[in-house]
């Protein structure tokens, strides 16, 4: 039977894993290589690594990044920031990626998303959408958290679905970085009307945020603070999991 | 010392699979036909991957007929049949039975799952029900006339499906799943492969 999958977020700026909250205050905390070797080993499903710097001219330096980290890992590894054309895809799959996310260039250019799925085929590419509350409805920024996009989650959800995204990453701004837990609520509007694999980010604190998000119809729940302050590792996390009946590879 | 070639699909990133095996990258029909051995990598959709390797068709139906070990993965594994509910090119019809879209579950099926295996063999040499493998496909093989090694169980709120992952029929070795992204589990499969004769 299919396993939940538990997701360890590497956020990348020059060169360094930094975390932080809100999408803001970022705080440097050491070496990817170092990061991505060890989450390997215990016990992540899956590593996704975010450039938050990604501007034209670190493109190179995240190539290269890329294509090194790659060479250290035999699990899945996901890439994604500062995404904005095929190209852009086709550079990081050479390097080494396994899958690709792409989020404000999917919003401002939506005809995108198919454009790769026709290339490299829908099970690759996984669409990132950044969400918070407003007057009661859920809506999707672009651009880091910074601009309003013209959709409601579900509806842009639905959209890019349609249009061949394998998965989707679905962050909640309110909860990033304050290990208050996921946002249920947004992850409950998604759940019954989503048919591909949803992967649930912002607010990891406990080992507890992680069963409820399985238990509301996350296919995967992604840590990244969590993680690297050492407050659980993911295979403690994964043998709590089981303990709670749900399936994880351990 | 034996050589292990990857076949190349043209679709993009075969740096993992380089990289796994330790072995080199061809799209060449000579180097191909001198091989001891044949990778078939799993990226890429069905009638790309097959219009990328039409030149390359004769040589490696001669690979499989003469014996020689051939592992395919994904992609790889389902261009062996006769063709596929995601395109219309033909496959290589080594064996029969086509390849289907999924339907009965979430696709794409995604993440790691585990295997129930039906007999004793090389490919899954060590390999228990415990192992966990990365599965990454929206569509899957139902042979005819062989009997699949291994099934792999996928269980999601829209329903169940059984499918084979696994087959092993002579020389030829097939997972639906991805050996170089399966970590630990996937490294036996891949030292398990380079121990076929």
């Amino acid at each position: 039977m299919l396993c939940k999958r538990i997701v360890v977020a590497l956020d990348i700026k020059d060169g360094y894993v930094v975390k932080g909250i809100n999408f803001d205050n970022l705080s440097e905390s050491g070496d990817p290589l170092d990061f991505a070797a060890r989450y390997q080993q215990n016990g992540a499903d899956e590593i996704v690594f975010l450039d938050i710097s990604a501007c034209l001219e670190k493109r190179k330096t995240l190539l290269q990044l890329v294509e090194k980290i790659s060479e250290k890992l035999s699990v899945p590894f996901t890439v994604g920031g500062g995404v904005s054309c095929v190209n852009d895809v086709a550079d990081l799959f050479k390097s080494g990626a396994d899958k690709v996310f792409i989020n404000t260039a999917a919003l401002e250019d939506p005809d995108l998303i198919k454009r790769i799925a026709i290339r490299y085929g829908s099970a690759n590419l996984v669409v990132a959408v950044d969400s918070r509350l407003k007057n009661s409805e859920y809506r999707v920024y672009s651009t880091s958290g910074k601009k309003e996009a013209p959709y409601e989650l579900v509806q842009w959800c639905l959209k890019a679905q349609q249009l061949g995204a394998g998965e989707l990453l679905i962050t909640s701004i309110d909860r990033d970085g304050t290990r208050n837990g996921f946002d249920l609520d947004m992850l409950d509007r998604l759940a019954d009307k989503i048919s591909i694999p949803i992967i649930v980010s912002g607010g990891a604190g406990s080992m507890d945020d992680f069963k409820k998000a399985f238990e509301r119809g996350a296919d995967a729940a992604l840590g990244a603070g969590v993680f690297h302050s050492n407050t659980f590792t993911p295979n403690t996390l994964k043998s709590f999991l089981r303990e709670e009946k749900i399936n994880v590879r351990l | 010392m034996q050589k292990i070639l990857i076949i190349d699909t043209g679709t993009g990133n075969l740096k993992n699979v380089v990289r796994a095996f330790g072995a080199e990258v061809s799209s060449c029909e000579k180097e191909i036909r001198s091989a001891d051995k044949i990778i078939f990598p799993g990226v890429g959709s069905f009638d790309t991957v097959m219009q990328n390797i039409g030149h390359l068709k004769a040589a490696i139906l001669e690979h499989i007929h003469r014996q020689k070990p051939f592992l395919g993965i994904c992609i790889g594994m389902q261009i062996l049949f006769e063709g596929s509910e995601e395109g219309h090119e033909k496959g290589l019809g080594v064996f029969k039975g086509n390849v289907l879209k999924i339907r009965k579950a979430k696709a794409p099926h995604m993440g790691w799952n585990s295997l129930t295996i039906t007999r004793c063999s090389r490919i899954l040499k060590n390999i228990s029900e415990k192992d966990f493998f990365y599965f990454v496909h929206s569509f899957y093989a139902v042979p005819e006339n062989i009997k699949s090694l291994a099934f792999t169980q996928h269980l999601s709120e829209k329903g169940c499906l059984r499918m084979c992952s696994v087959i092993e029929e002579n020389n030829i070795f097939l997972t639906q799943f991805h050996p170089e992204k399966s970590y630990l589990s996937g490294e036996k499969i891949i030292e398990n492969f380079r121990r076929t004769v």
